[in-house]
């Protein structure tokens, strides 16, 4: 049966060649390293947050008076409620961390250089499509967790010069955060940010397909490949084959994520969920200490380092808009690490300075 | 002005009417003070409810209440020391079953129901403490404890649950571990034999 309906395909769509052509015969770099392996880990994150949220939406009510009630039924009374939200809450966590050492790792080996530009700039804007989903997420269990940090996050936008109390309501659509918020952010959250994600993951996997896997910049008969005025697919003759030859390290790194998320769901879920996430919200009891996600604490403490949050603002744009245009800015071939002392100083304190701050906004 | 009368300001309520004053929100402790050997004998300036729980700082029932400086001042200096012996314990337990579940609440355990109950369990039993019968708090207190543990049982079922997921955690996060080092194990092999064909 199932080679009678291989025949039929092979004879229609030829998937056979697909097939070869994409795994088998699909050569990657001899001293093609781990951290290529993050892509294939995210992938599978995303496809775990993307079921976690359907199972989610069967019993969320997207509603300011039900929406407390219906995460702690989906907590306490839905079988494997707790753990499906668990995985989905945690998970998200996951694939920051996932997102940050992809980027960083691409950094690193300056993959991001001609002619990968629309590889990192898609990258760049699914990284903040992720922020985007982590912050809109965050609001919907409507606990006082959840309310005031999405207070105080959609606050920052007031100090846009102009346009920055419009913007602050067209965030809330309103003065405050409520019913409004809460729905706009749900509509975000379910349908429009994860239909662009999808989307332009997809953009990111051609672009990264057609352009051809990038060499690490490593071994000493690496050259920095020629960049040609016209398209050109970089092959890599005598590689090894992406099936199944990289395909179970790929396997290998997924079950060690994946590992990772079950231990924390399990043992750590706090580290990412506080008990202010189990209170429902109460707009007229504003909790003491006030924090975003780990992720951004640094852009909350940039807010309060310099002397008006105009200027944190700005600072956080520049750096963004910055590392969004990194590939036009650093245009030299160079990719080995050894050879760009200044990128390597500048992404060694850029780091630092990542920690530091969230350390300091953490502490706070 | 605002201490006008007209305006609905009271002032210092007499001794025997202090347990109305109270009383106008504490309706259930007021009811069961009337009826103890307190209330029955305000009259004959029997101890109010400012006599042992303060006015302005007002102190919380509690068996810290109970203590033979402020009770020998109307009985003999052993009997605090007795009602005390008697409560105790079984307050303990009350306390302890509400820190739990305070504990198990920040964990996202639906405790709202069993902390009601243990609530009004622990407000139904420091009532008791009204009466001045040994006897009669002796007698009640083993029912009180019942209920108690019957609340015991329901977190220690929650518990139960609680320890057998992490269990269940424990072997999933050991067999993705195992699948990890299977791949990797793998993924050696097909490695040498790059190494020898290159």
């Amino acid at each position: 049966m199932l080679e009678r309906l291989y025949h039929f395909l092979e004879v229609r769509l030829g998937i056979r060649d697909i097939l070869e052509q994409n795994l088998t015969k699909y050569l990657l770099p001899n001293n093609v390293n781990i951290w290529y392996t993050l892509g294939a880990v995210l992938i599978t994150l995303f496809v775990t947050q993307f079921i976690t949220g359907i199972l989610l939406l069967v019993y969320y009510v997207p509603n300011p008076a039900e929406a407390f009630q219906s995460v702690e039924r989906i907590m306490n009374e839905v079988p494997y409620g707790w753990l499906i939200r668990y995985l989905h809450a945690v998970g998200s966590n996951v694939i920051v961390i996932a997102l940050l050492l992809h980027m960083l790792s691409v950094l690193f080996m300056g993959s991001y250089k001609k002619p990968r530009e629309l590889t990192w700039v898609s990258g760049f804007i699914l990284l903040n499509l992720s922020f985007a989903l982590c912050l809109t997420g965050y609001l919907l269990p409507w606990s006082q967790l959840s309310f005031w940090a999405t207070t105080v996050a959609t606050d920052a936008a007031g100090a846009v010069p102009v346009i920055g109390d419009a913007l602050v309501r067209f965030l809330r659509g309103g003065a405050m955060v409520g019913d409004a918020t809460l729905g706009r952010f749900f509509a975000l959250h379910v349908m429009v940010l994860p239909a662009m994600l999808a989307g332009l993951v997809g953009f990111h996997l051609f672009c990264v397909r057609r352009i051809g896997i990038s060499r690490p910049p490593f071994g000493e008969d690496y050259r920095p490949a020629e960049v040609k005025g016209y398209f050109h697919h970089e092959e890599h003759p005598g590689g090894i084959p992406f099936f199944p030859n990289y395909a179970i390290k790929d396997m290998a790194v997924i079950f060690f994520f994946l590992a990772g998320l079950v231990y924390l769901v399990f043992f750590a879920p706090g580290l990412f969920i506080p008990p202010s996430a189990f209170e429902p919200a109460d707009p007229f009891t504003t909790p003491e200490h006030i924090k975003p996600e780990w992720y951004f604490l640094w852009a909350y403490q940039t807010l309060k380092i310099f002397p008006s949050e105009f200027l944190g603002l700005a600072v956080q744009g520049l750096v963004m808009t910055g590392l969004a245009l990194l590939p036009f800015i650093d245009r030299g071939s160079e990719r080995r690490p050894g050879r760009r002392p200044l990128f390597i100083a500048c992404y060694i304190l850029g780091i630092l300075l990542f920690v530091g701050i969230s350390v300091w906004g953490h502490y706070s | 002005m605002a201490m006008s009368p007209e305006r609905g300001f009271i002032g210092v309520p007499a001794y025997e009417a202090v347990p109305d004053f109270c009383g106008r929100c504490h309706i259930g402790v007021k009811e069961d003070y009337l009826l103890s050997a307190h209330g029955q004998a305000i009259a004959e300036g029997g101890a109010n409810c400012v006599t042992c729980h303060g006015n302005h700082v007002v102190v919380k029932a509690g068996p810290e209440i109970i203590n033979p400086e402020d009770c020998s001042q109307c009985h003999g200096y052993g009997q605090a020391g007795e009602i005390k012996a008697a409560i105790v314990k079984t307050d303990e337990m009350l306390a302890s079953l509400a820190e739990n579940l305070g504990f198990m609440g920040k964990k996202g355990i639906a405790v709202k129901s069993m902390e009601s109950e243990t609530f009004a369990l622990r407000n139904d039993f420091r009532r008791l403490f009204h009466s001045v019968n040994v006897e009669k708090i002796s007698n009640e207190t083993a029912d009180f404890q019942q209920r108690g543990m019957a609340i015991q049982q329901k977190i220690d079922a929650v518990q139960t649950e609680l320890d057998q997921r992490k269990l269940i955690g424990g072997v999933v996060t050991g067999l993705l571990v195992l699948a990890s080092l299977i791949c990797f194990l793998i993924r050696k092999t097909y490695q040498q034999e790059e190494d020898g064909s290159s």
